[in-house]
């Protein structure tokens, strides 16, 4: 390249990043159709980097970090294509490690929202859940993946059903038989290498009384408590629980077992038709995962106390006294346990994968008293 | 006592970094040094906040800031997204003093930006460290948890590319560094 090449593709790279930097702004400012504008043009200017450094193999990791930089801001500004066609440069490339996943990444990304606009019309009473990444290979895909979370899905939608209907939290992870009647499951076939679940729910259901509460139907309210969930939006799910904490643990811990684990699954999508018959969903990022740590009902004054070990213990539907976890811990041969209580709203069913495994608890101290368990996660190693 | 808090703290200013003196432009600048003012104000602190960093790179800074007016805090409501630019600002503001040199280049990545300290090299991303940034609103327990978490995510990523971690946490506060 020459030093007029190099000295441009700085200038227009810088300029790039400073409208995409507003354009972030804007769009946290809610000022969408601006937002938009900057986006293409800062996309606008990052493809003259691209151009530049498009034969240049030997310039990395430059070419590919442009290459993420453009196809992500295509993104943004809805050019899928333009995506793929950049992210594929990227790969064609001689891109690090690093930067060559979060590309394939990206590809992922495109392949999911293809889907989404290609997916046959729902109604408002359809809520469809979908899952992207390397677990779908063609129309195959890793049970592993797939089946924790359609049961989630649906205990999730049971449990909603329920909540409309003004029920107390049922400790039983057994589904009501009058429920059941109410809610069949159609599976779609996979399309463009992503797997889609429409669970039908029924807005007119005369033999079950609905709360007034909520005028959004089940559908709706499912897709209100999965985002909640994974935005961290904690006011907006307990005010949907009646502030009822068995309610809101058990949808906090049961919707965390919908999300991408960032390896297997990259995108998992849930969405549905609003009353105007318009497409309303929610993208489940690994990165949600965060967001939904920040769901925690460990007030500020409140100290926690935190157990790396392995799990055992046993959930006794209907005594609360009687559910306990234990974490055992060994350290330099020496074994330590560490006893928490259960709360309602953690079912045995959530606490099965992580029977016997090791783990991470996180609980809220009482005085005289077993700490309640409040979070739990796999130790990542 | 050790180094760090035997030697005298290194006065720095937001300002300089709303300014874009810093590497940042000026209005990424402007912004991250709100969200650095609204998470110290959230966290109680005065106008002159020492911050000691500790880690693969040290040193005690006092970060001097002007309290945020209710304009600005309202415009950084969002903590989780303040407490990430916060973050940035202090990173920008510190890079000279820890790493011999300024943010030099960003690139768009997911929904924010990557940052890398400028190179010897000078053309784009050529040689350049890359620097992961973390910030932490209000929890002193979480700083080593999330620094290991970001050394791992940057060593599953392959880890071609030199790397800086830099976690900060808004209460105590104070910062680490690792170099995965």
């Amino acid at each position: 390249m020459t030093p007029e090449m190099k000295s441009t593709a700085e200038h227009q790279h810088k300029r790039a990043m400073e409208i995409a930097e507003l354009a972030v702004k804007k769009s946290g400012e809610k000022e969408h159709e601006l937002a938009s504008v900057l986006y293409a043009a800062a996309l606008q200017h990052e493809m003259s980097v691209v151009n530049l450094l498009r034969d240049q193999y030997d310039i990395e990791p430059s070419r590919s970090i442009i290459c993420r930089s453009a196809a992500t801001l295509a993104l943004d500004c809805g050019k899928i294509d333009d995506a793929e066609r950049i992210a594929a440069t990227g790969l064609a490339g001689n891109a690090p490690p690093e930067i060559a996943s979060e590309l394939r990444d990206i590809l992922f990304e495109v392949q999911y929202l293809r889907h989404v606009g290609a997916s046959p019309a729902m109604s408002e009473d359809v809520v469809r859940l979908t899952i992207s990444g390397p677990a779908i290979v063609g129309h195959r895909i890793d049970p592993e993946v797939f089946f924790p979370r359609i049961e989630a899905m649906y205990s999730i939608i049971s449990r909603v059903q329920e909540k409309l209907q003004n029920r107390h939290f049922r400790p039983s992870s057994r589904r009501l038989k009058s429920l059941t009647e109410e809610l069949p499951v159609q599976v779609e076939p996979s399309i463009n290498g992503e797997f889609g679940v429409d669970f039908h729910t029924r807005i007119q259901q005369p033999r079950l009384k609905m709360d007034n509460q909520s005028d959004d139907g089940v559908a709706n309210s499912t897709l209100r408590v999965i985002s909640d969930v994974s935005e961290g939006r904690k006011n907006s799910l307990m005010k949907f629980c009646n502030r009822d904490e068995a309610y809101y643990r058990y949808f906090v811990a049961t919707v965390r077992s919908l999300l991408p684990d960032g390896k297997k699954v990259k995108n998992v999508g849930v969405f549905t038709k609003d009353k105007q018959l318009n497409r309303v969903g929610v993208k489940l990022t690994y990165a949600s995962k965060t967001q939904s740590k920040t769901m925690s009902l460990v007030k500020k004054e409140q100290s926690h106390v935190q157990a790396v070990g392995v799990l055992s213990g046993a959930v006794q539907v209907g005594s609360q006294r009687k559910s306990r976890v234990k974490v055992t811990t060994v350290v330099d041969g020496e074994t330590s346990d560490q006893s928490f209580t259960v709360p309602a709203g953690i079912t045995s069913e959530f606490l099965a994968k992580y029977w016997n495994a090791n783990v991470i608890v996180t609980g809220i101290s009482r005085k005289n008293a077993l700490p309640v368990l409040d979070d739990i996660d796999f130790v990542q190693l | 006592m050790s180094d760090v808090d035997a030697a005298k703290p290194i006065s720095l200013h937001l300002d300089s970094v709303a300014q874009g003196h810093c590497g940042l432009s000026v209005g990424a600048g402007g912004n991250a040094a709100e969200a650095a003012t609204v998470c110290f104000f959230e966290n109680g602190h005065m106008a002159r906040t020492e911050l000691t960093i500790t880690g693969s790179e040290s040193a005690l800074v006092e970060v001097n800031w002007t309290d945020p007016t209710p304009a600005i805090c309202r415009s950084h409501n969002d903590h989780q997204d303040a407490t990430k630019d916060g973050a940035v600002a202090i990173a920008a503001l510190c890079a000279p003093i820890l790493f011999g040199k300024k943010v030099g280049q960003q690139s768009k990545k997911g929904t924010g930006f990557d940052y890398y300290l400028e190179s010897n090299d000078g053309f784009l991303f050529q040689n350049a460290v890359a620097l992961e940034i973390s910030g932490i609103l209000c929890n002193r327990d979480d700083i080593e948890p999330r620094v290991r978490q970001k050394i791992r995510q940057v060593q599953k990523g392959g880890a071609m590319l030199d790397t800086r971690v830099l976690v900060v946490e808004f209460s105590t506060p104070c910062a680490r560094t690792a170099k995965p």
